[in-house]
């Protein structure tokens, strides 16, 4: 006589739905270790360029001293220091490139420009003769999948106009 | 004797079953927590944005009010003081400050103690303080004991950077 022993239908279909459910949430878990592993190798190349930009610029302005900056065209900028030396700050939006003095970084591929800005803050009365002007640079970079994220570069020049008054254009 | 009725789970089984999926379940979401977290941590902590942004406000504030800051903070007997607002009793260019903090685009200025052991007791008391600064103090590396000062920026971008006032 067969066996008449087995599971009955409510427990194959109990258990399928616990099996289900269990592996739904397994293969989310897997998605998002997936993506949150492709952030990380993404985010890390932004940063790493982010780094090298803001480097290679802050790494000159903290150890000179600005006399003038000059418009050199659409989106350029020259730096004239004190020493008689001066570099250049350029954005190439069509190849994605940011160029300062003699080194140029390009873009992690698909990041892209926002609106750059260089803007230019004196205290009307430098009354405790300290610092009481900057120059801010603000040059966006963003990247498709994280569009509220900023990777651009954020600068702040601080000075002493009693000590040195900064030229600038019109920018 | 009676014969019992193999149909169906038996409860204990039932449970049994239930609590190993729910262990694992458990265990797997905690581990992936920390994972999320860690990777939040690493991507929004000391940033080279945000350690050049201190270093400006560090820059200005040894350029200027440095000895009024560190004296207020002594004399209230407090371990720490916040300069987001740029209170003029502190600062001389209080209207530069804000003018400088806005630049830099910061939502919380904290001097404090290099030695930030008792600190974290008396932010968690403040409850205008972001619970990421307080989780931040946990990865930042100080000497016990160590003199001087620091800066606690927290950003707009709500990254969080530290550095000591040397």
């Amino acid at each position: 006589m067969k066996n008449q022993k087995g599971f009955t239908v409510i427990e194959l279909i109990l258990s399928f739905s616990i099996t289900t459910i269990v592996v739904v949430l397994l293969f989310q878990l897997l998605i998002s270790l997936k993506n949150l592993y492709n952030a990380t190798g993404y985010k890390t190349e932004l940063f790493i360029k982010q780094a090298t930009i803001t480097e290679q610029i802050n790494k000159e302005l903290t150890s000179k001293t600005i006399i003038s900056v000059d418009d050199c065209g659409e989106e350029c900028i020259i730096f004239n220091f004190s020493d008689g030396s001066n570099s250049k700050l350029l954005i190439n939006r069509e190849e994605n490139f940011i160029h300062y003095g003699k080194s140029a970084t390009k873009l992690v591929l698909n990041s892209y420009f926002g609106d750059a800005k260089v803007e230019f803050y004196r205290n009307a009365a430098n009354l405790h003769n300290s610092f009481d002007s900057f120059i801010t640079i603000k040059i966006p970079i963003y990247y498709p999948t994280y569009e509220d994220e900023n990777f651009g570069i954020n600068i702040v020049y601080q000075y002493n106009s009693n000590d040195h008054y900064i030229i600038e254009e019109d920018f | 004797m009676k014969k019992r009725n193999n149909l169906g789970f038996m409860l204990t089984e039932t449970l049994i079953v239930s609590t190993f999926v729910t262990v694992a379940l458990l265990y797997m979401f905690i581990n992936f927590r920390l994972i999320y977290q860690n990777y939040n941590r690493t991507f929004s902590y000391n940033t080279v944005n945000s350690l050049y942004a201190v270093n400006q406000i560090e820059k200005y504030i040894s350029d200027t009010d440095f000895t009024t800051i560190q004296t207020k903070l002594i004399s209230d007997n407090t371990q720490y003081i916040e300069l987001t607002s740029c209170p003029s009793n502190l600062f001389k260019e209080s209207n530069y400050c804000k003018k400088l903090f806005e630049a830099l685009e910061v939502k919380n200025v904290y001097f404090t103690f290099n030695d930030i052991s008792n600190l974290a007791d008396d932010l968690k008391a403040n409850p205008n303080v972001d619970a990421k600064v307080i989780d931040f103090l946990e990865f930042v590396s100080y000497e016990k004991g160590s003199s001087g000062n620091r800066l606690i920026v927290f950003f707009n971008d709500e990254t969080i950077a530290t550095l000591k006032i040397i």
